[in-house]
């Protein structure tokens, strides 16, 4: 296995759990706002987390 | 941040083993399936010591302090946490693994907890034996006693049945810092840890408290 194929396989690894979360996070706010828990609050956790 | 310190990790790994490692293990589909499951292994008794040591502790307080639980908390971590993981790998280089399949597999260990950051997802039937499910790190997060310092595994959570750490999800956790913190600052959220370290720090008697409040678990005092 090439020093290549590794960064292939990792590469698409990492993808695979990112679009998971990406498609977990989407509903996990679609939820939030259906159900009106989204606040401003939520969102400014969000945003400290990221700023990590 | 994350990349530059897998970046230096690589590049610190790379110089260990081209001055010390005379032998390594094939870099083929297995010799990376025994990395990752080598560095998940790691990744338990890395998780474990950050947070039973002050010092390491008031790093990967960071993830721990959010009340919510999300994928979002997924990518909370404190600014040096980092390093403890690139220094904690190292024996890797020694069992013969090249710096690319640790580096590789610390990457899979990290990805992998991503989507456990959620509270949409129930229990997983039989994977919960063997895996780390959202239900299980749900309960890491948790502040409430009987969740505290449980469930430390990466992808595998037979390494917290093993060692003694295993905790059911029994009911919702409360999610945070066992103290009272529910700051969105996010320098009061990197640095929320070190105040209290500093003053404690200024306050010791002995070599023996610095050590103790540096090394020792969080919480410790003079009385203990």
């Amino acid at each position: 296995m090439t020093y290549e194929a590794i960064t292939e396989v990792v590469g698409n690894i990492d993808l695979i759990f990112l679009l998971i979360g990406a498609a977990i996070l989407l509903i996990e706010i679609v939820g939030m706002l259906v159900k009106g828990t989204f606040k401003r609050r939520t969102l400014f956790e969000m945003g400290a987390s990221l700023s990590t | 941040m994350e990349t530059v310190l897998l970046t230096t990790g690589y590049a610190l790994y790379y110089i260990i083993a081209e001055a010390t490692v005379s032998w390594s293990i094939p870099l083929t589909w297995w010799g990376l399936g025994a990395a990752v499951l080598v560095a998940d292994f790691i990744y338990y008794w890395e998780h474990r010591i950050a947070h039973e040591m002050r010092l390491l502790w008031t790093q990967h307080a960071v993830h721990h302090s959010s009340r919510d639980m999300n994928i979002v908390t997924a990518v909370r971590f404190g600014p040096l946490e980092g390093v403890w993981a690139v220094i904690v790998h190292i024996p890797m280089l020694f069992m013969g693994f090249s710096p690319e399949a640790i580096i590789g597999a610390q990457i899979v260990v990290l990805a992998y907890q991503t989507w456990l950051h959620t509270e949409l997802i129930g229990k997983l039937g039989p994977l919960e034996l063997v895996l780390n499910t959202p239900s299980h790190h749900r309960v890491h997060h948790g502040c409430d006693d009987i969740y505290l310092d449980k469930n430390y595994a990466g992808i595998l959570i037979i390494w917290d049945r093993m060692f003694g750490t295993f905790q059911e999800e029994i009911e919702t956790p409360r999610y945070g810092l066992k103290r009272e913190f529910d700051s969105q600052n996010p320098f009061t959220v990197w640095f929320s840890e070190l105040p209290e370290l500093y003053q404690n720090l200024r306050g010791a008697k002995s070599g023996y408290e610095i050590r103790m409040y540096l090394f020792g678990p969080p919480g410790w005092t003079p009385n203990d």
